[in-house]
């Protein structure tokens, strides 16, 4: 089966689970039985049980270290509160659903605002990078937004688009299309002129060449831009949603601010973490399932 | 200069007058003439400098040249390195210069395909219907064709049992058969060869060798082999020109029968012509 139906598969079922209003406990075991497949596929890199058991043992003793200092009494309790309590927050925050509203909010924003950037980047990124007249017409206009710090940018877009969900995708997308169309760019312009003179001798012309040579020529380029540009993604969905926003986890992270809620800062925060994280893995795995032979290649 | 080749009777299929070829300003080639025959495997052999890539590179046109060249329009090329594209299988691989390709006789294959089935495929019953199913037929006939024949030249490199593997899994030698399966299945006139054994161990080197010369004996197209082992131009070649400064300063005829044993290889002439050429290749500045 092709790995891309794989996917699909799987993400379809996930959905009618939720979809039929079954108990969240199905989807969790179906995500945990859909990560151990990935995990017995591609845990060659794992490492070994020593070293596992060692990295267990030595985060557990930062959390024991941490919730002794918390409550030995040299700083309010409220002010520094031990992983105990923002473990509690953390059962509170999803007991009440605002976890829930936060994450559907959030997520759904940075993955709208990635796709968008991401796709727009690796088009023109791979459209500059081989096609020297777009390339003139197109690379100095994009070089000028480049130093520009796109959280910077944020207030600008806030005025021109209104506090509108839009204008948050926007400037996610802005973001993560700057890093992923220097990747892209950089990618198609450093494919090995071989593979373009074979495709030439084998009379690969147009679409043919593009979908067959010179993406997944600079694909070890592009994946490590959108590996980049999740992570920016993540920044971004924090940032746009300090101002003007009425749900998301960058907005529980301020409301608990102004509310004097340290515990929930720091579970929210763990929460944005855990997202950033689990994104990148899942983003590593999708894309080991639909280009297998980026583990067997290094043509760079 | 003689029109018959050395191989009985057979006509000329690449000539090239005066070609040049210059990188930034100076010249790497300059006023190369010579004339390959049909079915011939010709070695180019030179010291490294000498232009022996840029040759074929210019005589493909990936590269611009001047002078005069007459050379059929469908060649293949296999390369040092990178030679097969590593995000594909092999089977793609092989398959990836034949995506127009179609069956010779489609139109009479799918008309008799239709006819056999009865109802509602009928071949009076036109309209769009009709057409809808012979454009489906076509296709399916071309797509069975190309799997035919990327399956028989997987066959022929021996790499049956690799069919859905990618390169990057594959040995240097493997990688560099599907490289040439990949040249031969379009069905080309001409083959270039630059250098294709020239990364691999010596042991491999001579296996690969060996082999080529079965596929040669199976195709029999005209080839163009670039090398700087001597011993590998004779053992392979009908012919070898030696490119050096100022174009061709000479051209050997390699007298041995075909099909080639190994041993031959240890046999005096062989070793008398290999003095011969390297002596050649020394002189020339």
């Amino acid at each position: 089966m092709k790995p891309i139906i794989r996917i699909l598969i799987i993400v379809a079922l996930f959905f009618r689970r939720f979809g039929r209003g079954r108990p969240v406990p199905h989807a969790i075991v179906l995500t945990l039985l859909v990560a151990a497949r990935f995990l017995r596929r591609f845990g060659r890199g794992l490492r070994s049980p020593v070293a596992m058991v060692s990295s267990l043992i030595s985060a557990s003793l930062f959390l024991l270290a941490w919730e002794v200092v918390a409550r030995a009494g040299f700083t309010p309790i409220t002010l520094f509160p031990p992983p105990s309590r923002v473990v509690l927050a953390l059962v509170e925050l999803a007991r009440s659903g605002e976890l829930a509203r936060d994450l559907k909010a959030s997520l759904w924003r940075a993955a709208l605002g990635f796709l968008l950037g991401a796709s727009a980047g690796v088009l023109i990124g791979l459209a500059t990078g081989r096609v020297s007249w777009i390339d003139h017409v197109l690379s100095p206009i994009i070089q000028m937004f480049r130093p520009i710090p796109p959280v910077a940018a944020i207030p600008l877009i806030i005025t021109w688009l209104g506090v509108t969900d839009f204008s948050k995708v926007f400037s996610i997308a802005f973001a993560v299309f700057l890093v992923v169309w220097i990747n892209a760019h950089l990618g198609a312009r450093e494919i090995p002129r071989t593979f373009i003179w074979s495709a030439r001798t084998l009379r690969l012309h147009g679409l043919a060449l593009l979908g067959k040579v010179i993406f997944p020529g600079s694909l070890p380029y592009v994946v490590a831009g959108c590996r980049n540009g999740l992570a920016i993604a993540f920044i971004m969905v924090y940032v746009s949603e300090l101002a003007g926003a009425s749900a998301g986890v960058g907005y529980q992270i301020s409301v608990s601010q102004l509310a004097y809620r340290i515990d929930r800062m720091i579970a929210a925060l763990a929460v944005l973490g855990l997202c950033g994280a689990a994104a990148d893995l899942l983003l590593t795995l999708v894309l080991r399932l639909l280009f297998p032979w980026l583990r067997f290649t290094t043509f760079k | 200069m003689p029109t018959q080749g050395p191989r009985t009777g057979e006509s000329i299929q690449i000539t090239v007058e005066g070609l040049g070829v210059s990188y930034d300003g100076h010249d790497v080639l300059r006023d190369v003439s010579f004339s390959v025959y049909r079915g011939e495997l010709l070695a180019i052999v030179g010291k490294s400098g000498s232009g022996k890539s840029s040759l074929l590179l210019a005589l493909a046109g990936l590269i611009p040249r001047l002078g005069e060249v007459d050379i059929p329009g469908d060649i293949g090329f296999v390369f040092q390195n990178y030679a097969a594209f590593p995000w594909m299988t092999v089977r793609d691989n092989i398959g990836a210069g034949l995506r127009r390709l179609r069956h010779p006789k489609r139109e009479k294959v799918a008309d008799a395909l239709l006819r056999l089935h009865r109802e509602p495929l009928r071949v009076e019953a036109a309209g769009y219907r009709q057409k809808l199913w012979r454009t489906l037929a076509l296709r399916r006939i071309d797509h069975a064709y190309r799997r035919r024949l990327v399956k028989w030249h997987i066959d022929l490199v021996d790499l049956t049992d690799h069919a859905d593997k990618y390169p990057g899994q594959l040995s240097g030698g493997q990688v560099q058969r599907v490289a040439l399966a990949r040249a031969l299945a379009p069905n080309p006139l001409v083959i270039f060869l630059d250098e294709p054994f020239g990364a691999l161990d010596s042991y491999t080197r001579d296996r690969m060798q060996a082999w080529l010369l079965n596929v040669y004996e199976v195709e029999h197209k005209t080839m163009l082999f670039v090398t700087h082992n001597v011993e590998e131009a004779i053992f392979l070649s009908d012919r070898i020109l030696l490119l050096g400064q100022g174009g061709i300063p000479a051209d050997f005829s390699v007298p041995f029968k075909r099909p080639r044993e190994n041993s031959i290889r240890y046999h005096s002439d062989f070793v008398r012509l290999k003095q011969q050429v390297a002596e050649q290749i020394i002189k020339c500045q």
